[in-house]
């Protein structure tokens, strides 16, 4: 008694369904769904500056390519490996105008440097790591995600989720030098 | 976890998260990017040819002569009456479309029906027909 009925949002898939039919409504409603998780896992993988730039193109491709989404995958699933992809076309392309400089200089200079240096050198650090260490640091440390919703998302156990993250953070700290 | 591991793991916690912080998203870059997308849904309505939708129409020019001699006559104006909201293309599609390509069509599935009526119905429970 006194049960309020919350109305049943629809389903991401139903709405990809009604995008494909060009029905307006259901891509706004998908874009507010997914425009700050999108913008955010992106921000925690490129330098601020190109945030805006790569979560555009995430979004265009994923108008463009809508048709040949099919319900193999969840739809956060597709969105995701769409923003890998499109990660790594970003590192790709600054790699082949040579923009990136690996060598920081001494490790024990790290602490020194400035806050924005430090920001480019996390992510371009986390994009050099495996992909499954990579997505288990984003979930926990950008997204703010617990153990349990990271085991969901990524389908392991909780206790596999909480030895991923500690090998990926030893991965990173490999990576990074004295800290 | 020792003492002094845990403090290390956070200590290296902080440092990525500092790195990873990115402000919120600007209204007006969601704004924008949200025009976008609407503009992009919109080019790309124009060159859709849905199945269903052609399959609709035609469905209705076998079973209503009216309908059909006025698609015949004026594409745009016929599925826009009965209520079809067809793209250019799929408009395009009917512009060409001629009485016997209608009657062509209709006999085709004739023969599909009575196909299924010879090998039995596969989708549905025969005691229903």
């Amino acid at each position: 008694m006194g049960q309020i009925l919350k109305p049943k949002l629809p389903s991401d898939e139903a709405l990809v369904a009604r995008v494909k039919e060009g029905d307006e409504t259901a891509l706004n409603t998908l874009y507010e769904r997914y425009m700050e998780k999108v913008y955010f896992r992106i921000g925690g993988q490129v330098p601020r500056q190109d945030v805006e730039d790569v979560t555009q193109e995430v979004f265009l491709a994923l108008v463009r390519s809508l048709t040949t989404f099919r319900a193999a995958c969840s739809f956060s699933t597709w969105v995701n490996s769409l923003i890998n992809k499109k990660v790594a076309d970003y590192y790709r392309r600054k790699y082949s105008r040579k923009e990136v400089n690996w060598g920081y200089g001494e490790q024990g200079q790290r602490h020194h440097q400035p806050a924005r240096e430090k920001e480019v050198m996390v992510k371009e650090i986390l994009h050099r790591l495996p992909k499954h260490y990579r997505e288990v640091i984003l979930e926990r440390l950008a997204e703010g995600m617990s153990f349990k919703e990271v085991a969901d998302s990524m389908d392991y156990s909780l206790e596999a989720a909480k030895s991923l993250y500690r090998r990926a953070l030893d991965a990173f700290r490999k990576e990074w030098g004295e800290i | 976890m020792t003492l002094s591991s845990r403090r290390l793991e956070e200590k290296l916690e902080d440092l990525i998260r500092q790195g990873l912080t990115t402000p919120a998203p600007g209204q007006s870059f969601k704004n924008r990017l949200g025009e976008d997308l609407r503009r992009e849904l919109e080019a790309r309505k124009s060159g859709w040819i849905r199945a269903w939708v052609i399959d609709a129409v035609i469905g209705r020019a076998l079973s209503d002569l009216k309908f059909r001699r006025d698609l015949l006559e004026d594409p745009a104006a016929a599925t826009s009456r009965a209520g079809f909201l067809l793209s250019p293309v799929e408009l395009a599609a009917f512009k060409d479309m001629s009485e016997e390509m209608v009657e062509a069509f209709s006999g085709a599935l004739d023969q599909r029906i009575s196909k299924k009526v010879d090998h039995g119905f596969d989708d549905g429970p025969a005691s229903n027909i």
